[in-house]
Protein backbone atom coordinates (compact mmCIF):
# COMPACT_ATOMS: atom_id res chain seq x y z
CA UNK A 1 0.00 0.00 0.00
CA UNK A 2 1.53 3.25 -1.04
CA UNK A 3 0.54 6.86 -1.32
CA UNK A 4 -1.57 7.68 -4.36
CA UNK A 5 -0.64 10.32 -6.90
CA UNK A 6 -3.25 12.67 -5.46
CA UNK A 7 -1.39 12.60 -2.13
CA UNK A 8 1.52 14.27 -3.95
CA UNK A 9 -0.51 16.94 -5.72
CA UNK A 10 0.08 19.63 -3.07
CA UNK A 11 3.80 18.88 -2.90
CA UNK A 12 4.03 19.04 -6.69
CA UNK A 13 2.33 22.43 -6.82
CA UNK A 14 4.60 23.78 -4.03
CA UNK A 15 7.68 22.55 -5.85
CA UNK A 16 6.63 24.00 -9.21
CA UNK A 17 5.71 27.35 -7.63
CA UNK A 18 9.10 27.50 -5.94
CA UNK A 19 10.98 26.60 -9.13
CA UNK A 20 9.07 29.12 -11.23
CA UNK A 21 9.37 31.89 -8.64
CA UNK A 22 13.11 31.53 -8.09
CA UNK A 23 13.65 31.31 -11.82
CA UNK A 24 15.23 27.85 -11.92
CA UNK A 25 12.70 26.79 -14.58
CA UNK A 26 10.82 28.82 -17.15
CA UNK A 27 7.95 26.37 -17.50
CA UNK A 28 6.60 23.08 -16.20
CA UNK A 29 5.04 20.18 -18.07
CA UNK A 30 2.42 18.35 -16.05
CA UNK A 31 -1.25 17.42 -16.06
CA UNK A 32 -4.50 19.34 -15.85
CA UNK A 33 -8.10 18.23 -15.56
CA UNK A 34 -9.58 16.94 -18.80
CA UNK A 35 -13.18 16.34 -19.82
CA UNK A 36 -13.92 14.27 -16.70
CA UNK A 37 -12.08 12.84 -13.69
CA UNK A 38 -10.82 9.88 -15.71
CA UNK A 39 -8.99 11.74 -18.48
CA UNK A 40 -6.37 14.20 -17.26
CA UNK A 41 -4.62 16.04 -20.09
CA UNK A 42 -1.08 17.37 -20.53
CA UNK A 43 -0.64 20.97 -19.41
CA UNK A 44 2.23 23.43 -19.53
CA UNK A 45 2.43 26.26 -17.00
CA UNK A 46 4.83 29.18 -17.14
CA UNK A 47 3.64 31.46 -14.30
CA UNK A 48 3.23 30.77 -10.58
CA UNK A 49 -0.42 31.86 -10.70
CA UNK A 50 -1.18 29.04 -13.17
CA UNK A 51 0.22 26.31 -10.95
CA UNK A 52 -3.00 25.55 -9.08
CA UNK A 53 -4.37 24.30 -12.39
CA UNK A 54 -1.91 21.41 -12.25
CA UNK A 55 -3.34 18.15 -10.97
CA UNK A 56 -1.99 14.74 -10.15
CA UNK A 57 -4.25 11.75 -9.92
CA UNK A 58 -4.19 8.01 -10.43
CA UNK A 59 -5.26 8.36 -14.07
CA UNK A 60 -2.15 10.33 -15.11
CA UNK A 61 -1.00 7.97 -17.83
CA UNK A 62 0.10 10.39 -20.57
CA UNK A 63 3.88 10.28 -21.15
CA UNK A 64 4.95 13.93 -21.35
CA UNK A 65 8.60 13.72 -22.30
CA UNK A 66 8.14 14.41 -26.01
CA UNK A 67 7.02 17.97 -25.26
CA UNK A 68 10.60 18.71 -24.20
CA UNK A 69 11.59 18.79 -27.87
CA UNK A 70 9.57 21.98 -28.25
CA UNK A 71 12.04 23.79 -25.99
CA UNK A 72 15.47 22.49 -26.99
CA UNK A 73 16.46 25.61 -28.92
CA UNK A 74 15.42 27.99 -26.15
CA UNK A 75 17.43 29.14 -23.17
CA UNK A 76 16.54 28.03 -19.69
CA UNK A 77 15.25 24.87 -18.10
CA UNK A 78 11.91 23.15 -18.33
CA UNK A 79 10.48 21.16 -15.46
CA UNK A 80 8.60 17.93 -16.03
CA UNK A 81 6.93 15.24 -13.96
CA UNK A 82 7.84 11.64 -14.82
CA UNK A 83 6.73 8.21 -13.67
CA UNK A 84 9.09 5.23 -13.92
CA UNK A 85 8.19 4.45 -17.53
CA UNK A 86 8.34 8.12 -18.50
CA UNK A 87 11.87 8.26 -17.09
CA UNK A 88 12.85 5.57 -19.60
CA UNK A 89 11.43 7.74 -22.39
CA UNK A 90 13.41 10.70 -21.07
CA UNK A 91 16.49 8.49 -21.01
CA UNK A 92 15.80 7.63 -24.64
CA UNK A 93 15.68 11.32 -25.64
CA UNK A 94 18.84 12.06 -23.68
CA UNK A 95 20.77 9.07 -25.09
CA UNK A 96 19.69 10.04 -28.60
CA UNK A 97 21.19 13.50 -27.90
CA UNK A 98 17.87 15.18 -28.51
CA UNK A 99 17.41 16.53 -25.00
CA UNK A 100 20.13 18.01 -22.80
CA UNK A 101 19.74 16.65 -19.28
CA UNK A 102 21.14 19.92 -17.89
CA UNK A 103 18.17 21.78 -19.31
CA UNK A 104 15.54 19.69 -17.56
CA UNK A 105 14.40 19.70 -13.96
CA UNK A 106 12.97 16.24 -13.41
CA UNK A 107 10.30 15.75 -10.77
CA UNK A 108 10.03 12.01 -10.20
CA UNK A 109 6.78 10.32 -9.31
CA UNK A 110 7.19 6.85 -7.77
CA UNK A 111 4.35 4.85 -9.23
CA UNK A 112 2.47 1.77 -8.10
CA UNK A 113 0.51 1.68 -11.34
CA UNK A 114 -1.92 3.87 -13.25
CA UNK A 115 -5.63 3.16 -13.51
CA UNK A 116 -6.99 2.72 -17.02
CA UNK A 117 -9.36 5.67 -17.25
CA UNK A 118 -11.12 4.20 -20.29
CA UNK A 119 -12.16 1.15 -18.25
CA UNK A 120 -12.95 2.92 -14.99
CA UNK A 121 -15.02 5.64 -16.70
CA UNK A 122 -17.46 2.91 -17.84
CA UNK A 123 -18.29 1.89 -14.25
CA UNK A 124 -20.53 4.92 -13.66
CA UNK A 125 -18.91 5.98 -10.40
CA UNK A 126 -19.37 9.64 -11.30
CA UNK A 127 -16.96 12.38 -10.36
CA UNK A 128 -14.02 10.85 -8.48
CA UNK A 129 -13.67 12.10 -4.92
CA UNK A 130 -10.88 9.88 -3.66
CA UNK A 131 -8.63 7.00 -4.69
CA UNK A 132 -6.98 4.81 -2.06
CA UNK A 133 -4.33 2.18 -2.61
CA UNK A 134 -5.50 -1.07 -0.97
CA UNK A 135 -2.51 -3.16 -2.00
CA UNK A 136 -3.87 -5.44 -4.69
CA UNK A 137 -6.66 -3.01 -5.57
CA UNK A 138 -7.47 0.69 -5.78
CA UNK A 139 -10.59 1.87 -3.99
CA UNK A 140 -12.21 4.50 -6.19
CA UNK A 141 -14.85 6.62 -4.50
CA UNK A 142 -17.04 8.74 -6.74
CA UNK A 143 -20.10 10.88 -6.14
CA UNK A 144 -22.31 8.17 -7.67
CA UNK A 145 -20.71 5.13 -6.07
CA UNK A 146 -17.48 3.46 -5.03
CA UNK A 147 -15.74 0.29 -5.97
CA UNK A 148 -12.59 -1.63 -5.21
CA UNK A 149 -10.81 -2.21 -8.48
CA UNK A 150 -8.31 -5.10 -8.62
CA UNK A 151 -5.04 -3.83 -10.06
CA UNK A 152 -4.64 -6.81 -12.35
CA UNK A 153 -7.89 -5.86 -14.09
CA UNK A 154 -7.89 -2.08 -14.03
CA UNK A 155 -4.30 -0.97 -14.45
CA UNK A 156 -2.83 -0.37 -17.89
CA UNK A 157 -1.23 -3.56 -19.24
CA UNK A 158 2.29 -2.17 -19.09
CA UNK A 159 1.92 -1.50 -15.37
CA UNK A 160 1.42 -5.21 -14.72
CA UNK A 161 4.86 -6.18 -16.00
CA UNK A 162 6.52 -2.87 -15.08
CA UNK A 163 9.83 -3.22 -13.30
CA UNK A 164 10.71 0.46 -13.31
CA UNK A 165 8.22 1.86 -10.82
CA UNK A 166 10.67 4.43 -9.47
CA UNK A 167 11.97 7.04 -11.92
CA UNK A 168 15.77 6.92 -11.92
CA UNK A 169 17.87 10.06 -11.63
CA UNK A 170 15.14 12.57 -10.72
CA UNK A 171 16.11 15.99 -9.34
CA UNK A 172 13.17 15.95 -6.93
CA UNK A 173 11.26 12.85 -5.84
CA UNK A 174 7.63 13.14 -4.76
CA UNK A 175 7.23 11.01 -1.63
CA UNK A 176 9.34 7.90 -1.22
CA UNK A 177 10.14 5.03 -3.53
CA UNK A 178 7.57 2.29 -3.95
CA UNK A 179 8.21 -1.44 -4.03
CA UNK A 180 9.70 -2.21 -7.43
CA UNK A 181 8.27 -5.59 -8.43
CA UNK A 182 6.41 -6.71 -11.50
CA UNK A 183 2.87 -7.97 -10.83
CA UNK A 184 3.31 -10.60 -13.50
CA UNK A 185 6.08 -11.59 -15.88
CA UNK A 186 6.29 -10.11 -19.35
CA UNK A 187 4.16 -12.28 -21.58
CA UNK A 188 4.68 -12.66 -25.32
CA UNK A 189 2.05 -15.36 -25.85
CA UNK A 190 -0.14 -13.13 -28.04
CA UNK A 191 2.88 -12.50 -30.27
CA UNK A 192 3.67 -16.20 -30.45
CA UNK A 193 0.07 -16.88 -31.43
CA UNK A 194 0.32 -14.40 -34.31
CA UNK A 195 3.62 -15.93 -35.40
CA UNK A 196 1.99 -19.34 -35.57
CA UNK A 197 -0.89 -18.15 -37.74
CA UNK A 198 -0.63 -19.17 -41.41
CA UNK A 199 1.06 -16.30 -43.23
CA UNK A 200 -1.95 -15.51 -45.45
CA UNK A 201 -4.12 -15.08 -42.36
CA UNK A 202 -1.50 -12.92 -40.73
CA UNK A 203 -1.34 -10.75 -43.86
CA UNK A 204 -5.12 -10.40 -43.73
CA UNK A 205 -4.93 -9.52 -40.03
CA UNK A 206 -2.47 -6.70 -40.65
CA UNK A 207 -4.39 -5.50 -43.69
CA UNK A 208 -7.44 -5.09 -41.46
CA UNK A 209 -5.37 -3.12 -38.95
CA UNK A 210 -3.34 -0.92 -41.27
CA UNK A 211 -6.21 -0.04 -43.57
CA UNK A 212 -7.90 1.78 -40.66
CA UNK A 213 -4.98 4.14 -40.10
CA UNK A 214 -5.81 7.78 -40.76
CA UNK A 215 -2.20 9.03 -40.60
CA UNK A 216 -2.86 11.37 -37.74
CA UNK A 217 0.71 10.59 -36.58
CA UNK A 218 -0.32 10.63 -32.93
CA UNK A 219 1.65 7.40 -32.46
CA UNK A 220 4.77 9.01 -33.84
CA UNK A 221 4.32 12.31 -32.04
CA UNK A 222 3.96 10.79 -28.59
CA UNK A 223 6.83 8.33 -28.96
CA UNK A 224 10.08 9.21 -27.21
CA UNK A 225 12.04 6.95 -29.57
CA UNK A 226 10.49 8.42 -32.74
CA UNK A 227 12.39 11.67 -32.36
CA UNK A 228 14.05 12.62 -35.68
CA UNK A 229 14.28 16.34 -36.42
CA UNK A 230 12.82 15.71 -39.85
CA UNK A 231 10.61 12.66 -40.20
CA UNK A 232 10.65 10.87 -43.54
CA UNK A 233 6.86 11.04 -43.58
CA UNK A 234 6.86 14.83 -43.30
CA UNK A 235 8.84 15.35 -46.47
CA UNK A 236 6.50 16.88 -49.04
CA UNK A 237 7.74 14.82 -51.96
CA UNK A 238 9.44 11.77 -50.51
CA UNK A 239 9.34 9.95 -53.86
CA UNK A 240 9.48 6.39 -52.61
CA UNK A 241 7.97 6.55 -49.12
CA UNK A 242 4.37 7.52 -49.58
CA UNK A 243 2.31 9.50 -47.13
CA UNK A 244 -1.28 9.00 -48.20
CA UNK A 245 -3.83 6.56 -46.85
CA UNK A 246 -3.75 3.93 -49.57
CA UNK A 247 -2.97 0.46 -48.27
CA UNK A 248 0.52 0.10 -49.73
CA UNK A 249 1.59 3.37 -48.19
CA UNK A 250 0.06 2.37 -44.87
CA UNK A 251 2.10 -0.82 -44.96
CA UNK A 252 5.22 1.20 -45.67
CA UNK A 253 4.41 3.66 -42.90
CA UNK A 254 3.78 0.99 -40.31
CA UNK A 255 6.82 -1.05 -41.27
CA UNK A 256 8.98 2.06 -41.14
CA UNK A 257 7.67 3.52 -37.89
CA UNK A 258 8.00 0.25 -36.03
CA UNK A 259 11.39 -0.63 -37.47
CA UNK A 260 12.87 2.83 -36.94
CA UNK A 261 12.40 2.35 -33.21
CA UNK A 262 13.46 -1.31 -33.16
CA UNK A 263 15.81 -1.84 -30.25
CA UNK A 264 15.17 1.70 -29.01
CA UNK A 265 11.51 1.44 -28.05
CA UNK A 266 11.07 1.82 -24.28
CA UNK A 267 7.84 -0.20 -24.13
CA UNK A 268 5.84 2.73 -22.78
CA UNK A 269 2.78 1.65 -24.79
CA UNK A 270 1.91 5.23 -25.62
CA UNK A 271 1.77 4.71 -29.41
CA UNK A 272 -1.04 2.19 -29.07
CA UNK A 273 -2.83 4.09 -26.32
CA UNK A 274 -3.07 7.32 -28.33
CA UNK A 275 -4.13 5.69 -31.60
CA UNK A 276 -7.68 6.87 -32.35
CA UNK A 277 -8.25 3.90 -34.65
CA UNK A 278 -7.27 1.30 -32.05
CA UNK A 279 -4.54 -0.20 -34.17
CA UNK A 280 -2.61 -2.70 -31.99
CA UNK A 281 0.76 -1.06 -32.49
CA UNK A 282 2.29 -2.78 -29.47
CA UNK A 283 1.94 -6.08 -31.31
CA UNK A 284 4.56 -4.67 -33.69
CA UNK A 285 6.83 -3.26 -30.98
CA UNK A 286 6.61 -6.34 -28.80
CA UNK A 287 7.39 -8.65 -31.71
CA UNK A 288 10.59 -6.66 -32.26
CA UNK A 289 11.34 -6.74 -28.51
CA UNK A 290 10.84 -10.47 -28.40
CA UNK A 291 13.19 -11.06 -31.32
CA UNK A 292 15.81 -8.68 -29.95
CA UNK A 293 15.75 -10.55 -26.65
CA UNK A 294 16.04 -13.92 -28.38
CA UNK A 295 18.59 -12.97 -31.04
CA UNK A 296 20.97 -10.64 -29.28
CA UNK A 297 20.74 -11.84 -25.69
CA UNK A 298 19.71 -8.43 -24.40
CA UNK A 299 17.13 -9.20 -21.70
CA UNK A 300 15.91 -5.59 -21.38
CA UNK A 301 16.10 -3.80 -24.71
CA UNK A 302 13.55 -1.25 -23.48
CA UNK A 303 15.94 0.25 -20.92
CA UNK A 304 17.96 2.90 -22.79
CA UNK A 305 21.69 2.24 -23.00
CA UNK A 306 24.56 4.10 -24.65
CA UNK A 307 24.59 2.03 -27.84
CA UNK A 308 21.43 0.23 -28.84
CA UNK A 309 21.18 -3.26 -30.36
CA UNK A 310 21.14 -2.23 -34.02
CA UNK A 311 24.05 0.17 -33.48
CA UNK A 312 26.39 -2.60 -32.44
CA UNK A 313 27.31 -6.20 -33.30
CA UNK A 314 29.24 -9.16 -31.99
CA UNK A 315 31.47 -10.83 -34.55
CA UNK A 316 31.18 -14.44 -33.43
CA UNK A 317 28.27 -14.49 -30.97
CA UNK A 318 25.62 -12.99 -33.28
CA UNK A 319 23.50 -15.67 -34.97
CA UNK A 320 24.64 -16.49 -38.50
CA UNK A 321 21.74 -17.47 -40.77
CA UNK A 322 22.90 -16.06 -44.07
CA UNK A 323 25.81 -18.31 -45.03
CA UNK B 1 15.92 -1.88 -65.65
CA UNK B 2 15.51 0.41 -62.69
CA UNK B 3 12.84 -0.32 -60.08
CA UNK B 4 11.99 3.35 -60.11
CA UNK B 5 10.75 3.19 -63.64
CA UNK B 6 7.14 4.16 -64.11
CA UNK B 7 6.72 1.10 -66.30
CA UNK B 8 6.80 -1.05 -63.14
CA UNK B 9 4.24 -3.86 -62.93
CA UNK B 10 0.60 -3.02 -62.57
CA UNK B 11 -0.98 -2.64 -59.16
CA UNK B 12 -2.39 -5.69 -57.41
CA UNK B 13 -5.96 -5.83 -56.12
CA UNK B 14 -6.62 -2.71 -54.10
CA UNK B 15 -8.83 -4.14 -51.41
CA UNK B 16 -7.50 -7.49 -50.35
CA UNK B 17 -3.93 -8.24 -51.31
CA UNK B 18 -4.10 -11.68 -49.75
CA UNK B 19 -6.68 -13.19 -52.06
CA UNK B 20 -5.07 -16.06 -53.89
CA UNK B 21 -5.52 -15.73 -57.62
CA UNK B 22 -3.78 -18.08 -60.00
CA UNK B 23 -0.61 -16.92 -61.70
CA UNK B 24 -1.33 -15.37 -65.09
CA UNK B 25 -0.33 -17.37 -68.13
CA UNK B 26 3.37 -17.07 -68.91
CA UNK B 27 4.13 -15.57 -65.51
CA UNK B 28 7.78 -15.60 -64.52
CA UNK B 29 8.98 -14.79 -61.00
CA UNK B 30 10.72 -11.44 -60.74
CA UNK B 31 13.57 -11.06 -58.27
CA UNK B 32 15.18 -7.84 -57.16
CA UNK B 33 18.72 -8.47 -55.95
CA UNK B 34 20.53 -5.87 -53.87
CA UNK B 35 24.21 -6.70 -54.25
CA UNK B 36 27.17 -5.05 -52.61
CA UNK B 37 29.65 -3.66 -55.10
CA UNK B 38 32.75 -5.33 -53.69
CA UNK B 39 31.70 -8.93 -53.31
CA UNK B 40 28.32 -10.08 -54.54
CA UNK B 41 28.25 -7.83 -57.59
CA UNK B 42 31.70 -9.14 -58.52
CA UNK B 43 30.42 -12.67 -57.85
CA UNK B 44 27.49 -12.07 -60.21
CA UNK B 45 29.91 -10.72 -62.79
CA UNK B 46 32.08 -13.79 -62.42
CA UNK B 47 29.07 -16.04 -62.92
CA UNK B 48 28.48 -14.18 -66.18
CA UNK B 49 32.06 -14.20 -67.46
CA UNK B 50 32.47 -17.87 -66.51
CA UNK B 51 29.31 -18.64 -68.46
CA UNK B 52 27.64 -20.25 -65.43
CA UNK B 53 23.96 -20.58 -66.30
CA UNK B 54 21.38 -19.06 -63.98
CA UNK B 55 17.77 -17.98 -64.49
CA UNK B 56 17.31 -14.52 -66.01
CA UNK B 57 14.67 -13.70 -63.38
CA UNK B 58 16.90 -11.48 -61.27
CA UNK B 59 17.47 -7.74 -61.71
CA UNK B 60 20.54 -6.71 -59.76
CA UNK B 61 20.81 -3.34 -58.08
CA UNK B 62 24.36 -2.49 -57.13
CA UNK B 63 24.87 -0.83 -53.75
CA UNK B 64 28.14 0.19 -52.07
CA UNK B 65 27.80 -2.24 -49.16
CA UNK B 66 25.23 -4.56 -47.59
CA UNK B 67 25.12 -1.96 -44.82
CA UNK B 68 23.46 0.37 -47.34
CA UNK B 69 20.48 -1.89 -47.91
CA UNK B 70 17.74 -0.23 -45.92
CA UNK B 71 15.01 -2.79 -45.14
CA UNK B 72 12.53 -0.27 -46.54
CA UNK B 73 14.11 -0.99 -49.95
CA UNK B 74 12.96 -4.57 -49.56
CA UNK B 75 9.39 -3.60 -48.69
CA UNK B 76 9.33 -1.13 -51.57
CA UNK B 77 10.69 -3.71 -54.02
CA UNK B 78 7.86 -6.05 -53.08
CA UNK B 79 5.35 -3.26 -53.45
CA UNK B 80 6.64 -2.34 -56.89
CA UNK B 81 6.23 -5.86 -58.19
CA UNK B 82 9.03 -8.08 -56.92
CA UNK B 83 8.06 -11.68 -56.20
CA UNK B 84 11.28 -12.23 -54.30
CA UNK B 85 14.15 -10.16 -52.97
CA UNK B 86 17.78 -11.12 -52.53
CA UNK B 87 19.92 -9.11 -50.14
CA UNK B 88 23.57 -9.98 -50.53
CA UNK B 89 27.00 -8.81 -49.48
CA UNK B 90 30.50 -9.86 -48.48
CA UNK B 91 31.10 -12.67 -46.01
CA UNK B 92 31.43 -11.55 -42.39
CA UNK B 93 35.01 -10.37 -41.94
CA UNK B 94 35.38 -9.43 -45.62
CA UNK B 95 33.35 -6.21 -45.83
CA UNK B 96 35.23 -3.53 -47.78
CA UNK B 97 34.24 -1.08 -45.05
CA UNK B 98 35.16 -3.60 -42.32
CA UNK B 99 31.90 -3.71 -40.40
CA UNK B 100 28.99 -2.83 -42.72
CA UNK B 101 27.84 -6.41 -43.06
CA UNK B 102 27.95 -7.03 -39.31
CA UNK B 103 25.44 -4.23 -38.86
CA UNK B 104 23.46 -5.55 -41.83
CA UNK B 105 23.41 -9.02 -40.26
CA UNK B 106 21.77 -7.75 -37.07
CA UNK B 107 19.38 -5.57 -39.05
CA UNK B 108 18.26 -8.41 -41.33
CA UNK B 109 17.99 -11.01 -38.58
CA UNK B 110 15.34 -8.69 -37.22
CA UNK B 111 13.88 -7.33 -40.47
CA UNK B 112 13.46 -10.76 -42.05
CA UNK B 113 11.43 -11.96 -39.08
CA UNK B 114 9.45 -8.74 -39.05
CA UNK B 115 8.57 -8.86 -42.74
CA UNK B 116 7.39 -12.45 -42.26
CA UNK B 117 5.36 -11.31 -39.25
CA UNK B 118 3.57 -8.82 -41.48
CA UNK B 119 2.45 -11.73 -43.63
CA UNK B 120 5.01 -12.11 -46.42
CA UNK B 121 5.98 -15.75 -47.03
CA UNK B 122 9.44 -16.35 -45.52
CA UNK B 123 10.83 -17.85 -48.74
CA UNK B 124 10.47 -14.57 -50.60
CA UNK B 125 13.27 -12.75 -48.82
CA UNK B 126 16.68 -14.33 -49.03
CA UNK B 127 19.76 -12.84 -47.35
CA UNK B 128 23.09 -14.37 -48.33
CA UNK B 129 26.82 -13.69 -48.15
CA UNK B 130 28.36 -14.20 -51.59
CA UNK B 131 31.99 -13.32 -52.24
CA UNK B 132 33.59 -12.09 -55.47
CA UNK B 133 34.93 -15.55 -56.20
CA UNK B 134 31.64 -17.33 -55.62
CA UNK B 135 30.08 -17.09 -59.07
CA UNK B 136 28.67 -20.57 -58.64
CA UNK B 137 27.09 -19.71 -55.26
CA UNK B 138 25.47 -16.64 -56.82
CA UNK B 139 24.03 -18.74 -59.65
CA UNK B 140 22.83 -21.46 -57.25
CA UNK B 141 21.20 -18.88 -54.96
CA UNK B 142 19.30 -17.30 -57.85
CA UNK B 143 18.23 -20.70 -59.16
CA UNK B 144 16.98 -21.91 -55.77
CA UNK B 145 15.13 -18.68 -55.14
CA UNK B 146 13.54 -18.74 -58.60
CA UNK B 147 12.32 -22.31 -58.03
CA UNK B 148 10.84 -21.46 -54.64
CA UNK B 149 9.07 -18.44 -56.09
CA UNK B 150 7.74 -20.42 -59.01
CA UNK B 151 6.12 -22.79 -56.51
CA UNK B 152 4.70 -19.90 -54.46
CA UNK B 153 3.32 -17.92 -57.36
CA UNK B 154 3.08 -14.15 -57.66
CA UNK B 155 3.67 -12.05 -54.57
CA UNK B 156 0.46 -10.19 -53.72
CA UNK B 157 0.72 -9.31 -50.05
CA UNK B 158 2.80 -6.18 -50.43
CA UNK B 159 1.61 -4.55 -53.61
CA UNK B 160 1.31 -1.00 -54.76
CA UNK B 161 -2.38 -0.14 -54.35
CA UNK B 162 -4.42 2.75 -55.57
S1 LIG C 1 4.51 1.32 -16.43
FE1 LIG C 1 5.29 1.41 -14.30
S2 LIG C 1 5.94 3.51 -13.95
FE2 LIG C 1 4.66 3.49 -15.86
S3 LIG C 1 2.61 3.98 -15.16
FE3 LIG C 1 2.74 1.75 -15.11
S4 LIG C 1 3.48 1.20 -13.05
FE4 LIG C 1 3.78 3.40 -13.32
S1 LIG D 1 7.14 2.64 -30.06
FE1 LIG D 1 5.38 2.90 -28.66
S2 LIG D 1 5.99 1.76 -26.83
FE2 LIG D 1 7.84 2.09 -28.01
S3 LIG D 1 8.74 3.96 -27.18
FE3 LIG D 1 7.46 4.55 -28.93
S4 LIG D 1 5.46 5.06 -28.03
FE4 LIG D 1 6.60 3.90 -26.48
S1 LIG E 1 -2.06 6.94 -34.20
FE1 LIG E 1 -3.14 5.26 -35.25
S2 LIG E 1 -4.34 6.24 -36.87
FE2 LIG E 1 -2.82 7.75 -36.17
S3 LIG E 1 -1.08 7.47 -37.58
FE3 LIG E 1 -0.68 6.19 -35.78
S4 LIG E 1 -1.51 4.18 -36.31
FE4 LIG E 1 -2.39 5.65 -37.78
S1 LIG F 1 31.32 -3.94 -48.84
FE1 LIG F 1 30.33 -5.85 -49.22
S2 LIG F 1 29.16 -6.01 -47.40
FE2 LIG F 1 30.23 -4.18 -46.97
Amino acid sequence: MSATFTDHQAALRDEVKKLLTDGSIKGFIGYARGRDSYHPVPAIVTRPDQVDGLILDQFSIFGLTKYLLDYIFEDGKMGIVVKGCDALGLGRLINDHRVDRNKVHVVGLPCAGVLNGEKVAKLGLGKVQRVTDKGSAFLVEGDKGSKELPKTEYLWDKCLWCENHNPAGADTLLGSEVENVAMKPRDFSDITALEKMPSAERAAFWTRQFSRCIRCYACRNVCPACNCRECVFDIADPRWVGNTVKLSEQQMFHFTRAFHVAGRCVDCGECERVCPMEIPLMKLQRKLQKDVIELFGNPKPFVPSEVEVLGQFRVTEDPEEFM
Amino acid sequence: MSVNEKAAPAAGPATNPTTATPAPEGWEPKIIGFACNWCTYAGADLAGTSRIQYPPNIRVIRVPCSGRINPQFVVRAFQRGADGVLVAGCHPGDCHYSTGNYFARRRYLLAKRFIEYLGVEPERLQVRWISGSEGQKFADTVRELTEKLRALGPQRRLRETL
